[in-house]
């Protein structure tokens, strides 16, 4: 027997006719409806989800805290240094793209910098360094609260609760120069797991979900272009699932436009003004920048091959965005491969043990969930070993610097 | 890195052989220790966010961009009218960055070498007054006068210049 059946059934007051036992417990989940804004387990007013998700976020209450009270002036450099640039213009409104690319092109959006600008406006002379860290820690931290929400809501408080260990644990093991480094390519990781919690409930018929999705995807995708096919992927698989739904299911299903829906579509809506903005109007448009970027042959030494700059600027924010959620395991091991190929290519082994043990555990428990967890670490292990195990790239710029790049 | 992949696996591997092993765990006993557990866990990382002493390390960097900035200033506070140029000899757009956020901290314009200006200027509608230079060491401008060598960093300004 599953677990969601049991527990679920332990946890609901429903007069309905008990479910099929036989049906393992997916991802659409026994006991799962969608009557309200987000589907959730019978009988669940979400206000243990609430509390669980309210719980794991205060250790990051407390990080902002030390942050804003440390009252000491920091020096940014390369890419944060960068990224403050962009925050001063974004206090006048004058910022229209995200973080620049190395590449010599910026990432998407600016909401990015515009989060960090509100931030800085409240904090005052502490602006700078503390701001980008407190948005880095605000970002992680709620996504976080979330994940524990969305899936409290869609399996219960068992799930939430385990989710919020796990997390948390994640969270202890990465420590915390990872949670507030402001780094594009690390912020948009948690949003990336919110994301996908948010593309289930969205599957399941729910347009405040879809909604969600597509908020957090946007700011995913304008922080860092590397999660574009992701996002893009989800939210066109998720919409069909959703019409699919909604098409045949008789029962009660949520309105499509309630005030949610159309607050977050706004905003999304809102969002991507500045990108067309600049694209339309300002020459050289940053969008053809980047598909120019990744279409055609590049001048930098690295990339003479043509074509290949699509794959080294996607291979590895896909690989370590896929594989992050399961473990980050996968990075640390392609270095290894690098430096010490006999201890990597063992810890090789292991990884693929613990991935094929948790992909055996989540079929003898009956749990797609735990199995798209293995999947996802498989798949973005081996795309996470195949970038970082070939050869590196140099990674220059456009100019004929000679330095190192952030 | 480690750590984390480490910490996640044992955690989804123990919960998974509990409910394998013990039916009785999918029961609401089991669901009110997994809430106590989750709590526990919270506070023990809220201790740990409270004391941690790495996090300071973390939020800044003083590095090469505080000492350069550092002999910048003053050169900036004379109230000369010369131009300052900042020359880097092989830290690249790294120290450029920083140095740049300094100055748009301080609210002094300044411009790029050409092949910067789109990590500079297309975020942007409409590009400041220029009156500060950041260059390449192959591209400090003929008359520059160095003030002072900072790890590596010339900086100087153009005596013939006018600042505004």
């Amino acid at each position: 027997m599953s677990l969601s059946e049991r527990e679920l059934g332990s946890m609901t007051t429903t007069t309905e006719p008990p479910q099929d036992l036989e049906e393992p417990a997916g991802l659409v989940a026994a006991g799962t409806e969608v009557v309200g804004p987000l589907p959730a387990v019978r009988g669940d007013d979400g206000r243990s989800s609430l509390l669980l998700a309210g719980a794991v976020f205060v250790p990051f209450v407390v990080l902002v805290l030390r942050v804003v009270f440390l009252r000491q002036a920091f020096f940014l450099s390369g890419d944060t240094g960068l990224l403050d640039v962009e925050v001063l213009r974004a206090l006048h409104f004058q910022q229209l793209l995200g973080p620049y690319d190395r590449y010599g092109w910026h990432h998407p959006g600016p909401i990015y910098p515009y989060l960090i600008s509100f931030v800085d406006r409240g904090l005052g002379a502490l602006k700078g360094a503390p701001s980008q860290a407190v948005v880095a820690l605000l970002v992680n931290g709620l996504s976080i609260a979330g994940v524990v929400y969305v899936l409290g809501r869609l399996r219960g408080p068992r799930a939430a609760t385990v989710s919020g260990v796990i997390l948390l644990l994640t969270v202890f093991g990465i420590g915390p120069s990872y949670m507030l480094d402001p780094w594009n390519p690390y912020v948009v990781l948690m949003p990336l797991a919110l994301f996908g919690c948010l593309l289930v409930c969205a599957a399941l018929g729910s347009p405040v979900a879809l909604a969600a999705a597509a908020l957090v995807g946007t700011f995913d995708m304008q922080t860092d272009i590397g999660t574009v096919p992701i996002v893009v992927v989800g939210l066109v698989v998720a919409l069909a699932s959703l019409v699919v739904v909604r098409r045949r299911n008789s029962g009660p299903m949520p309105p499509l436009f309630t005030k949610g829906v159309v607050a977050l579509g706004g905003i999304t809506v809102l969002c991507w003004v500045p990108v067309l903005y600049q694209q339309f109007f300002v020459s050289p448009g940053n969008l053809s920048a980047i598909a120019s970027f990744m279409l055609h042959a590049q001048d930098h030494p690295s990339m003479s091959a043509g074509g290949s700059a699509a794959g080294v600027a996607l291979a590895w924010p896909l690989g370590a965005h896929l594989s992050a959620p399961a473990t980050n395991m996968p990075a640390w091991l392609g270095s290894q491969l690098n430096t010490q190929p006999d201890r990597g290519l063992l810890a090789g082994l292991v990884v693929a043990a613990v991935v094929f043990a948790l992909m055996w555990i989540g079929r003898r428990i009956g749990d797609r969930t735990v199995q798209a967890f293995a999947i996802a670490g498989l798949i973005g292990g081996a795309m996470e070993l195949f970038s970082q195990a070939s050869p590196s790239p140099d990674l220059p710029i456009r100019s004929s610097c000679s330095g190192p790049v952030a | 890195m480690f750590w984390a992949g480490g910490v996640t696996i044992v955690a989804l591997l123990g919960y998974g052989l509990l409910l394998v092993r013990c039916p009785r765990a999918a029961g609401r006993r089991a669901g009110v220790v997994a809430v106590v557990t989750l709590l526990a866990t919270s506070v023990a990382l809220t201790v740990w966010a409270a004391t941690t002493p790495k996090l300071i390390v973390r939020v800044g960097s003083t590095q090469n961009t505080g000492k350069v900035w550092s002999a910048v200033a003053p050169v900036l506070r004379t109230g000369s009218r010369e131009v300052v140029g900042v020359s880097f000899d092989d830290a690249g757009l790294i120290l450029a960055a920083g140095v740049a956020d300094q100055l748009a901290e301080h609210d002094v314009a300044f411009t790029v070498p050409a092949q910067w200006n789109w990590a500079f200027g297309p975020g942007t509608i409409q590009r400041s007054t220029e009156r500060l230079s950041l260059t390449e060491p192959d591209a400090v401008p003929a008359g520059f006068h160095v003030v002072t060598t900072v790890d590596g960093v010339a900086i100087g300004y153009d005596p013939s210049g006018t600042k505004t």
